[in-house]
């Protein structure tokens, strides 16, 4: 549960960084830096949700076969 | 008649033959008409969802800000991804919530949540007004998009007649089916269009992305600068606490939620959501396109920038597609609103005001009546205007975002939040809220010596938090009472 919400509050870090950091860097891929800043953290932010539901996925599966299992 | 007026009528015509279609093999009660009988697979919720938060704001309004403020702009590309993560766990727990009590509007959740006929009340008035203005926007943007693409052939209000009248009627017929198969075709289209016209046009204009950029930056480097004064990065940094925060309390979008088939639908959907931003990264493209090439915009209009550039870039033919494009962005989140608007004008207006014993049969009817009459009531207030109601409506929505802490409430295991609470909380945000907009009363008024990062904070989101410590205090207050009179009792 704990690792879920620290990979939860990732892109709220990448998201919040952003603006301080492009006050030092400017360009950053030959694009406003907080462009590219943001779309990195936009894929960033799918792929920890993604990895996020894998985590609950797999949970929930155990729980029902050791829920099942209890049965027998 | 022109090549562009002839594609946008094709449009027209094609959106309202598939809402009618929509209707087909469907017996439709209540349920199934504003919420398709909770059986949505992802693709749908996930259309539903995309149509609510993709609108006209964001096809006309994401290249306009670029082409006049630059960087600040880019909060858009930020909230909605913030928002996901939020939703990931909230919207799961609101479907659960609605299917187990059969919620089918947006103040069914608030009402039943706090056991509160009043809290119903101020819910709907205050969702009803707000969707009057969040209509009145689309149908403006509309009106602007067509009679623009069509080069001035039809005049914004009779595009915003027509395609009012073409929206009430498919829904009245379809409900919630009709946006959802015009949603299909929309997504895809935009989604195109996007990245086209995000490629297509640096290149042609600058020679690539990079060398449009360093133009920019001899002619105009302060689009490519976050500004010192005014939207600077304490705007930025809490515009975007707020727009997520409040990100799922338009009503279209959260009775979006309820047409899940289930709780995994809603999760798989917001994993996919952030990569469905990339569309509103190209149309920054695009309005940094125009920041060169597309003079003369000001004030208003220069929401223009992206249709002014495509006009003066393709050819007719190809300037209708966008325009049916972009009918076709407002059609979507009008036509939810609408549905929405009527549905709660049915279940917590007409039936919790007047008729408490009504059958569904009976609600669902005056639903269906509701949906035109309050479309004609927007088309008179978009064109003939109404200038207080007007700024009634739009005060209201910008109150929508006043009710996260009561959401954030509803989740809490141990029920903490009371309806008194949430009316003092509300009342204090609408407070800063007035103060803000007709008193002129801005954080470096109230403290001329605070420094800039302070006074530029988001007013919206000093509201936000006003509310917040009024609601936890009352709350808080009305629980220690609570328990101090049950004391006695129990040691007696």
């Amino acid at each position: 549960m704990k690792l879920r919400f620290f990979l939860a509050a990732l892109p709220f870090v990448g998201m919040y960084s952003g603006g301080a950091l492009a006050e030092h860097l400017p360009i950053l891929f030959g694009m406003p830096f907080l462009l590219s800043w943001n779309l990195i953290w936009m894929a960033g932010t799918a792929a920890v949700l993604a990895l996020i539901l894998h985590l609950d996925t797999r949970a929930e599966a155990m729980n029902a076969e050791s829920e099942s299992g209890a049965q027998r | 008649m022109n090549a562009a007026l002839i594609v946008i009528t094709l449009f027209a015509a094609s959106a309202l033959g598939l809402g009618l279609l929509a209707r087909r093999g469907k017996k439709l009660s209540l349920e199934q008409w504003a919420v398709g009988g909770r059986g949505f697979g992802s693709l749908l919720t996930f259309l539903l969802m995309a149509g609510e938060a993709f609108s006209t704001f964001t096809f006309l309004g994401a290249s306009g800000w670029t082409y006049s403020k630059g960087i600040p702009a880019f909060y858009i590309l930020s909230y909605g991804c913030l928002a996901y993560v939020i939703g990931y766990w909230m919207l799961p727990a609101i479907w659960r919530y609605a299917k187990e009590r059969n919620l089918v509007s947006f103040a069914d959740y608030f009402a039943s949540r706090y056991d509160s006929r009043g809290v119903g009340v101020l819910v709907s008035v205050v969702a009803v007004l707000a969707m009057v203005s969040l209509l009145i926007i689309q149908l403006r943007g509309l009106g602007v998009i067509v009679s623009e693409m069509s080069y001035g052939s039809i005049p914004p209000a009779a595009a915003i007649w027509i395609s009012a009248i073409l929206m009430a009627v498919y829904m009245t017929v379809s409900g919630i089916h009709g946006s959802a198969s015009i949603a299909v075709v929309k997504d895809v289209l935009i989604l195109a269009l996007a990245i086209f016209l995000g490629i297509y046009l640096p290149l042609h204009y600058y020679g690539g992305i990079g060398a449009m950029f360093a133009r920019i930056d001899e002619v105009h480097p302060e689009l490519l600068r976050m500004p010192e004064h005014g939207l600077n990065l304490s705007w930025y940094n809490s515009t975007i606490l707020l727009t997520s925060l409040g990100y799922y309390l338009y009503p279209h979008g959260f009775t979006a939620v309820y047409v899940a088939r289930d709780a995994k639908v809603l999760r798989r959907n917001v994993v996919m959501m952030p990569i469905y931003q990339v569309l509103i990264a190209f149309l920054f493209l695009v309005g940094y396109a125009a920041a060169l090439t597309v003079h003369g915009l000001e004030g208003p209009q220069t929401d223009l920038a992206l249709l002014r550039l495509v006009k003066q870039s393709f050819a007719p033919w190809f300037v209708g597609v966008v325009g049916g494009a972009g009918l076709l962005t407002a059609l979507v989140p009008g036509s939810l609103i609408m549905l929405n608007a009527s549905t709660t004008i049915a279940r917590n207006v007409y039936r919790e005001g007047f008729a408490r014993h009504a059958t569904e049969k009976q609600v669902a009817r005056v639903a269906r009546i509701a949906l035109p009459l309050f479309t004609l009531v927007v088309v008179y207030f978009t064109l003939i205007g109404g200038a207080t109601f007007v700024t009634l409506a739009i005060f209201a929505s910008s109150l929508l975002t006043q009710l996260v802490p009561m959401l954030a409430a509803s989740f809490l295991k141990r029920p903490f939040g009371t309806r008194e609470a949430a009316f003092g909380g509300i009342g204090a945000g609408a407070i800063v809220l007035v103060l803000v907009n007709w008193r002129g009363v801005t954080l470096s008024s109230l403290f001329p010596h605070a420094p800039e990062a302070f006074t530029s904070i988001n007013p919206g989101l000093v509201a936000l938090l006003v509310n917040a410590a009024v609601f936890i205090a009352i709350s808080a207050a009305q629980r220690s009472l609570r328990a101090r009179m049950a004391t006695p009792v129990q040691s007696s």
